[in-house]
């Protein structure tokens, strides 16, 4: 098929999920050419299986929490542009221990969050009590985190992709990434796709749980692999939870470096009334093949964090693939190897959240601006200073 | 917690309707150990649904079809374990077979896990209803769920009742009420059977078929109930209930009907679920139904998975009993006469062309008003539907889903995926794909199951 | 005249007359009841749809448990069928 007409567009952007959504709305905004190729229909990639978690609960003080923080600021100011329909909503969250040690560890991580931006309060079981009725009553205390939000990530997605569009931006599902052309001096000057190629200047690596794939086709490796979880919806009941709570195993969870499978649970109620049960994280490359070992322990967390649970009935499991990278930090910013590149995938578990802080930085790499926050820590090259 | 414990089989069948029935009988004649499950109270699936008093009549009933074939499987059954009242939830493939698990008791919901060399999945269709203006008002039922209710109950849905749509299934539905003595007041066909005309092949060998079509149509005459060919529900009307149905031909004329019963078949949907969930090779039929696809010894591409019946393709339940014979000897290494396999050939060749004879009328979409709801389960209109393609792009069942919520409810999809697809098809200008209605009918869960069931899966440090 | 064996069960607090071979939808049908139930969004009564199992519109309350398909449930002497909704025309 021939090449679509000869415009050449500033950004190509490829992945059209929640982070390449922002990416293209942002550039799109700020009066650049925009072209959105993803190789699946919109948002079918992982933000198709997220939970639409904003959080700022489980970060470590340090460049993932600046991001964080950055990106909540944006989703608030996005909240005035984003239809009701997409349900984002400041619910906080909430994390609970059973145990005093436990509880001692949440105490002293609150308090370090504190010092770098975070509100935390620490609740006490009256107090928790009061915020979740139907929470077990086998806890010792908990902290509570008021910025954490919620948000339906496919709608989000989609509005922030229909943002874009009116600004000027064409989107190009079904259409795939298939190579990067280079002119005379090395910079981008072309994106290869199966139907054909695109002249653009830069293109944004947004492809998520497939980046490595696309940064490789693109001359700039990155070591993205999948992380598998599973998530459990209810049948509709009357508000049960308020908030999103988790059991303190959560946070330890997302930083490890095991293998294996991993559980904590997660709990939140959404508008329609189903209650979404995670998390599970796993290693074991893009094998979706149900896990019924993983669902049990998932409704087993769930039931001994709200016991009212029990009777309650599971009516669809999913399960998605979290991009992440080795060190747990996604990759963001120019590729140096590469004119013309600039990453912004790798968020494991944290895209949504993660995602209009990204974008912010993506338009910096992309117009020359200083960025927000410092880029090093996120640099596409830290991997082989690492292996090192 | 502890675990389910599990029994174990050399074969599971799930589904005893006609097809189930036959697979459990043959495979149990040949020695081998079988449990055969279903959903209801009763043997015998939609097709041979019954009431107790039934069986206490020696001769066929006037509601039924081919009884005495279902009394002589129903007296074979006794070296089957049969198991009522399970629902199966999952089928997962292990090292070598398969787990069952189940839910028993509607109410009770208890966890039954049986382990399985081989499984037969013969889980039939339910009713494939298109909607149209009105068609959420209680009293608007599918025609085989009318048939059911009366069939096994005694209980009629409705005392003056329509029947529409396309399809062979109304004649049947419509005589089986009227012996009963219910009052019909019309059969509204949107399709023109006389088109069987086009497939004069597909008819040989099919003579009792012939025979039956042309009792049923006896029975309208005799009761002078009006069959209304080129006929389609232009809309149910009432408040709380339905009271009056208005047919439309497409040039525009209209008919109405004071009824206080609608029973509505565009077709049928295999259940073809638990068979997704092991990905085994699927296709489109000729009706736009996924079923899956078998050898000549009704195997399908997952080795000890076979599957009968309807969930092949809608053939009827003849046909449905000659696969699951097929089946149950397959299973113990016998092969079957010839004249068996040309009979499943004349079956076939009669399906394929009723499928293109009934094809609904195209423009069910266009008519369908933008308020009218598509999915019933979380009441999500066509407009909601159609804005979503025209301003974010949807453009497969999918999308729809996600932006809508179409599909998300408790039926999962089962009632409104069909039509969510081609309504989205119609908006978007993208044809319906086989690999989006494949994925739309993937449900784990098969049936909601509780989450102390689940929680029951989760192996102990003990078990890893 | 039904030959079958006749049982009692509770239909939202009231004895209704059952039948061997009946399932939780027909004593409600055969209780003059089109509809039982409203749904969550729109409150629309709901009754028998798709009456085979597939549907989720039939939900009753038997014995206290919820979301229990009428047209799937057998009743049982001595049941307790609570229905949410529907029209109190039927």
């Amino acid at each position: 098929m021939a090449s679509p007409g000869a415009q050449a567009y500033d950004v190509v952007v490829v992945g059209a999920g929640i982070v390449g959504a922002s990416c293209a709305a942002r550039l799109a905004e700020a009066g650049l050419s925009v072209c959105v190729v993803d190789r699946g229909p919109l948002v079918s990639g992982t933000t198709g299986a997220g939970e639409g978690n904003i959080l700022v609960s489980d970060k470590d003080p340090g460049p993932e929490l600046d991001l964080a923080l950055l990106s909540v600021r944006l989703w608030h100011d996005l909240a005035a542009s984003l239809p009701d329909a997409v349900e984002l909503e400041a619910k906080g969250g909430i994390i609970v221990s059973s145990s005093e040690r436990g509880l001692a560890a949440l105490v002293a991580a609150a308090e370090h969050q504190r010092a770098h931006g975070i509100v935390a309060e620490v609740v006490d079981p009256a107090a928790l009590a009061e915020l979740e009725p139907h929470l077990t009553r086998d806890v010792v205390g908990g902290v509570s985190y008021p910025q954490d939000m919620q948000v339906q990530p496919m709608l989000a997605a989609a509005h922030l992709l229909r943002s874009a569009a009116r600004h000027g931006a064409t989107l190009r599902p079904r259409t795939r990434m298939t190579g990067v052309d280079r002119g005379p001096g090395g910079a981008v000057r072309a994106v290869r796709t199966d139907s054909g190629s695109i002249a653009c200047r830069w293109v944004v690596n947004a492809a998520g749980t497939w980046g490595g794939e696309v940064a490789a086709l693109a001359g700039g490796p990155v070591p993205v692999r999948p992380r598998r979880g599973f998530i459990l919806v209810t049948e509709p009941l009357p508000p049960t939870v308020h908030h999103k709570v988790y059991g303190a195993e959560y946070v330890a969870n997302v930083a490890s470096d095991s293998a294996g499978l991993e559980t904590s649970p997660v709990v939140e109620s959404t508008r329609s009334g189903t209650v979404l049960i995670g998390a599970s994280r796993e290693r074991v490359g893009f094998d979706g093949t149900t896990s019924y070992d993983v669902l049990g322990r998932l409704a087993a967390q769930a039931i001994a964090l709200f016991p009212v649970l029990a009777a309650v009935r599971v009516q669809r499991t999913y399960r998605g693939f979290r991009p992440y990278c080795p060190d747990h930090l996604p990759v963001i910013g120019p590729d140096p190897r590469v004119d013309g590149l600039v990453h912004a995938c790798g968020h494991e578990g944290a895209g949504i959240g993660l995602a209009p802080g990204t974008a912010e930085l993506v338009l910096q790499s992309v117009t020359g601006e200083p960025p927000t926050i410092a880029l090093e820590p996120f640099s596409p090259l830290r991997f082989e200073e690492q292996a090192a | 917690m502890a675990e389910v414990p599990r029994e174990e089989y050399d074969v599971v069948v799930v589904g005893a309707g006609p097809s189930g029935m036959a697979v459990a009988v043959e495979a149990a004649a040949g020695g081998l150990r079988v449990a055969l499950l279903d959903q209801g109270a009763r043997v015998g699936g939609a097709y041979w649904r019954h009431n107790p008093e039934h069986l206490d009549d020696l001769t066929p009933v006037a509601l039924h079809h081919d009884w005495s074939t279902f009394r002589r499987l129903l007296a074979r059954l006794q070296t089957v374990d049969v198991r009522t009242e399970h629902t199966v939830w999952a089928l997962e493939r292990l090292e070598l077979g398969f787990r069952v698990r189940a839910l028993r008791g509607e109410v009770e919901r208890a966890p039954v896990v049986l382990d399985a060399t081989s499984v037969v999945v013969a889980t039939g269709t339910y009713d494939h209803v298109l909607p149209f203006p009105g068609w959420t008002l209680p009293g608007v039922m599918g025609a085989g769920g009318g048939q059911a209710l009366l069939k096994g109950t005694l209980v009629a849905p409705g005392s003056r009742v329509a029947l529409a749509g396309s399809g062979p299934l109304l004649l049947v539905v419509a005589d089986g009420m009227l012996r009963s003595g219910v009052e019909v007041v019309a059969v509204a066909e949107s399709g023109h059977p006389t088109t069987y005309g086009l497939h004069p092949s597909s008819w040989t060998g099919l003579g009792a078929r012939t025979r039956e079509a042309s009792s049923y149509a006896r029975t309208l005459a005799e009761h002078r109930v009006p069959y209304l060919a080129g006929h389609s529900v232009r809309a149910a009307h009432g408040t709380d209930r339905v009271e009056r149905v208005s047919f439309a031909t497409r040039r525009g004329r209209i008919r109405e009907y004071d009824v206080d019963a609608l029973l509505v078949s565009h077709g049928f949907t295999p259940q073809v679920e638990l068979l997704l969930q092991l990905e085994p090779v699927t296709r489109v039929d000729a009706d736009g139904s996924v079923v899956v696809t078998v050898d000549a010894q009704q195997r399908t591409s997952v080795p000890g998975l076979l599957a009968t019946g309807e969930v092949t393709g809608v053939g009827g339940a003849s046909l449905a009993i000659l696969e699951g014979y097929v089946a149950g000897r397959a299973l113990t290494d016998r092969g079957v006469d010839r004249a068996v396999l040309k009979r499943i050939d004349v079956h076939r060749r009669f399906a394929r062309a009723m499928h293109s004879v009934h094809a609904p009328r195209e423009d069910w979409v266009r008519r369908l008003p933008d308020d009218e709801l598509v999915c019933r389960c979380e009441e999500v209109t066509a407009g909601a539907v159609r804005a979503a393609c025209r301003d974010l792009g949807v453009d497969d069942v999918r999308g729809a889903k996600l932006m809508t919520r179409a599909g998300m409810g408790l039926c999962q999809g089962r009632m409104c995926g069909r039509a969510v697809a081609e309504l989205v098809a119609d908006t978007s200008g993208r044809p319906v794909d086989a690999a989006d209605s494949v994925r739309a009918g993937l449900r784990l869960p098969a049936t909601p199951v509780p989450l102390s069931v689940l929680a029951r899966e989760a192996l102990t440090d003990d078990d890893t | 005249m039904r030959k079958g064996d006749r049982f009692t069960v509770l239909l939202n607090g009231v004895e209704a007359t059952a039948y061997d071979g009946d399932s939780v939808a027909a004593v409600l049908v055969r209780a003059g009841r089109t509809s039982w139930r409203r749904t969550r969004v729109g409150e629309r009564p709901r009754g028998l749809f798709c009456g085979m199992g597939a549907c989720q519109d039939c939900l009753v309350v038997v014995d206290g448990v919820a979301a229990v398909r009428a047209c799937v449930a057998p009743a049982r002497p001595g049941i307790a069928i609570v229905s949410n909704g529907g029209s109190a025309d039927g």
